[in-house]
């Protein structure tokens, strides 16, 4: 049978055959690795989950490579976050963001090499929605240090970043692909973050600015992102237009975001509108889940002298059929080259929480059984980073399959150049040097929540435990855990975040 | 033997591209520099922007005539404190190193004097406690002879940034207000400003 390998009989020749593939695999080995991105770092959602971070830290420190640094520093920042080593996660951080700047401009070099091998010998360049979150874990972070003047400097940086990144990624998108990736140039839930915090400081004009953003972003995106506008904003309007003397303004937002107003009237009544004097406010974050990942899918199939290699059509039909190809082990036919092509795919993937129910105790027993009335507050889903990485995967989708086709088409004339000047022995090896190079870019900031959800509590000065019931999306409980002993000041904002798997 | 001579051709080639790709993976470099040198990497606030702005303003400060003024009137030089300087900016700005050059350039200018701010005053207590009862009798430093501030400084830094692909321009904005700690009137008000432009290429080779 006559597979297409080199049909001289000479022993010799095999060897040499071998010997050269031998050294190309190492030499990819070395250069690239063989496992894709998601594959190598598996370890690390688990290890996050199971709160070992120390475990999560030393597999981004071994498993991400030099190509992978933005996203070594997005890891460990998020890590080190959740570990409550909010100064070290600040520096991972800031490390990420200055690196992030320097990647704007690209590497000619890297791009060469990536193709004839493969899109991770790129440096990684965070999609926005993954940079524009490092203000939010950032200001986080400050807050739990006590440095209130940084995490507002934060508050700042949110509302520039995401239109910044969108800006430099949709540079690099074909523009009739950009569509929805440009709609959500503005974070509906990082403006309004930035809003609270403003509104924390006593930056009236600012906050009020940040809210009517917010505002006018999720009446526009809310459906395309799957939102819900959290009641807690057109109360907020409200009172910080009141405030102002903003009356005229409130009122053109009252008509131009009708669905933001919708869900406070709804939420009428509910603890989280009102905000009485002797009061402060919780403002309650709850990350969800895992934001969705890449995989990889990978079409392996020979292509037989004989066949019509300049029939355009005929490349996509083949990758569109290959998988499963087996007319190589029909006897008699000669492989001409053998197509290997590896591309990323998306996993969608959402929180497991579709909604919250927390009701505020008075931690002080004694309290506690003196109180008559218990708040209560509902979340919102403010913010949906699966559906944000999706959008952006879709745009980028016709760019990230252009440049599959264009890569296997130099790797197929690499292998007949090395044909001409090297005859068979070559050739094979430049085909086995495209085989194993092969891989797709499968990157991502993989322990990003899928989604936040929002709880706005108003409640009397005091300690107060939250007790959290969690509901999945068919309804069914989740579970209930408790925040313990919040401190509640009048006047004052309290901000908390957890993170649910 | 044809076949054997351009394989090994292929494989230095390889190595060659290997070298190459992994040629931006060099190590890292440490070179010490003077420290009055400007290097400006990101185009972000820096030391020599903290130090020339806080130059230029006590120059204007102590340049105008609230400090005659003063001096005639009370026979003495103005004792200064310098309170907050916010920073309203989208950078984390280190205002305490600015507070700090402020300090420098007053007292080095020699025309106003400068009272220790309140978490430097609680530390001489302390210090000052600890001598009443260690410290003899004649070297003591005495109660009550702290010198009040006449005038507070108190400032904010501001920051526009105006951006297109990979340029930036950068303006900031240093307003101060120098106010009579007794009746509250501003003696003196005044802003110094800085502009820079980040460009970045879109490649590089």
């Amino acid at each position: 049978m006559n597979v297409g390998l080199p049909h001289t009989g000479d022993h010799a020749r095999a060897g040499r055959v071998l010997v050269t593939g031998g050294l190309l695999l190492l030499l990819v080995v070395i250069t690239t690795g063989c496992a894709t991105y998601s594959a190598k770092i598996a370890d690390l959602r688990p290890e996050l989950v199971a709160g070992d971070f120390e475990s999560a830290l030393q597999t981004v420190e071994d498993e991400t490579g030099s190509k992978d640094r933005l996203l070594y520093f997005l890891e460990r920042g998020i890590i080190l976050h959740y570990a409550d080593r909010w100064t070290e996660s600040n520096v991972a951080f800031a490390a990420a963001e200055r690196l992030s700047d320097e990647l704007y401009t690209k590497s000619i070099s890297e791009g060469a090499f990536s193709l004839i091998s493969n899109d991770n010998a790129i440096s990684y360049r965070a999609r926005p929605f993954e940079l524009a979150m490092v203000p939010y874990f950032r200001a986080l972070n400050y807050i739990y240090l006590g440095q209130r003047n940084e995490a507002l400097v934060e508050a700042r940086r949110a509302s520039l970043q995401m239109s910044k990144y969108v800006d430099t990624t949709l540079g690099s998108i074909r523009r009739e692909d950009r569509g929805d990736l440009e709609r959500i140039r503005n974070n509906a839930f990082l403006l309004y973050t930035s809003g609270m915090l403003y509104d924390w400081d006593g930056e009236l004009n600012d906050a009020f600015t940040a809210y009517r953003n917010a505002a006018v972003a999720y009446q526009r995106n809310s459906g395309l992102l799957k939102l819900v506008p959290p009641p807690s904003l057109a109360a907020d309007l409200a009172r910080v237009s009141g405030r102002l003397g903003f009356k005229t303004e409130l009122d053109e937002l009252r008509r131009s975001c009708p669905d933001v107003f919708r869900a406070a009237a709804a939420a009428a009544g509910d603890q989280m509108v009102a905000w009485q004097p002797g009061q402060g406010t919780v403002v309650f974050f709850l990350e969800s889940g895992f934001v969705s990942a890449k995989t990889q899918i990978r079409f392996d199939f020979p292509v037989f002298e004989g066949e019509a290699y300049n029939d355009n059509s005929y490349w996509a039909w083949q990758i569109y059929a290959g998988m499963g190809n087996t007319q190589a082990l029909v006897a008699g036919r000669k492989i001409e080259y053998w197509v290997s092509v590896a591309a990323p795919e998306m996993q969608d993937s959402v929180g497991s929480v579709a909604v919250a129910r927390v009701s505020a105790v008075p931690a002080d027993s004694t309290a506690r059984a003196a109180a008559t009335v218990v708040p209560v507050a509902v979340s919102s889903r403010a913010e949906n980073l699966s559906r944000q990485a999706r959008i952006t995967f879709d745009a980028e989708k016709p760019t990230i399959f252009f440049k599959t086709i264009l890569r296997g088409l130099t790797k197929y004339l690499a292998s007949r150049g090395a044909e001409s000047a090297g005859g068979e022995l070559a050739k094979w090896a430049a085909t086995l040097f495209g085989a194993v190079t092969e891989s797709a870019d499968t990157r991502s900031w993989l322990t990003l929540p899928a989604d936040v959800h929002l709880v706005r509590l108003n409640l009397p000065a005091g300690r107060w435990d939250l007790e959290v019931e969690l509901t999945g999306h068919g309804g069914e409980p989740l579970g209930s855990q408790t925040v313990a002993d919040v401190q509640v000041r009048a006047g004052d904002w309290t901000f908390l975040s957890r993170r649910l798997f | 033997m044809k076949n054997l001579v351009n394989g090994r051709r292929l494989i230095v080639l390889g190595v060659v591209v290997a070298v190459v790709a992994l040629a931006g993976c060099s190590g890292k470099q440490v070179t010490r520099v003077e420290v009055e040198e400007q290097i400006d990497l990101s185009g972000n606030w820096n030391d020599i922007d903290s130090q020339e702005v806080a130059a230029a303003l006590v120059t204007q400060i102590t340049g105008s005539t609230w400090v005659e003024d003063f001096s005639a009137e009370n026979g003495k030089k103005p004792y200064i404190i310098v309170g907050t300087v916010r920073n309203k900016t989208a950078e984390h700005i280190p205002t305490k190193t600015f507070i700090a050059d402020l300090e420098r350039e007053f007292i080095n200018g020699g025309r106003v004097r400068v009272v220790a701010s309140p978490e430097e005053r609680e530390q001489v207590r302390t210090e000052r406690a600890d001598q009443q009862e260690f410290s003899s009798q004649e070297t003591m430093a005495h109660w009550g002879r702290e010198h009040g501030a006449d005038f507070m400084l108190i400032g904010e830094i501001n920051a526009i940034v105006d951006q297109e692909g990979g340029d930036q321009v950068k303006y900031y904005q240093v307003d101060c207000y120098l106010v009579d700690l007794e009746d509250n009137v501003k003696v003196w008000t005044g802003y110094e400003k800085l502009k820079k432009f980040v460009g970045k290429g879109k490649y590089k080779s």
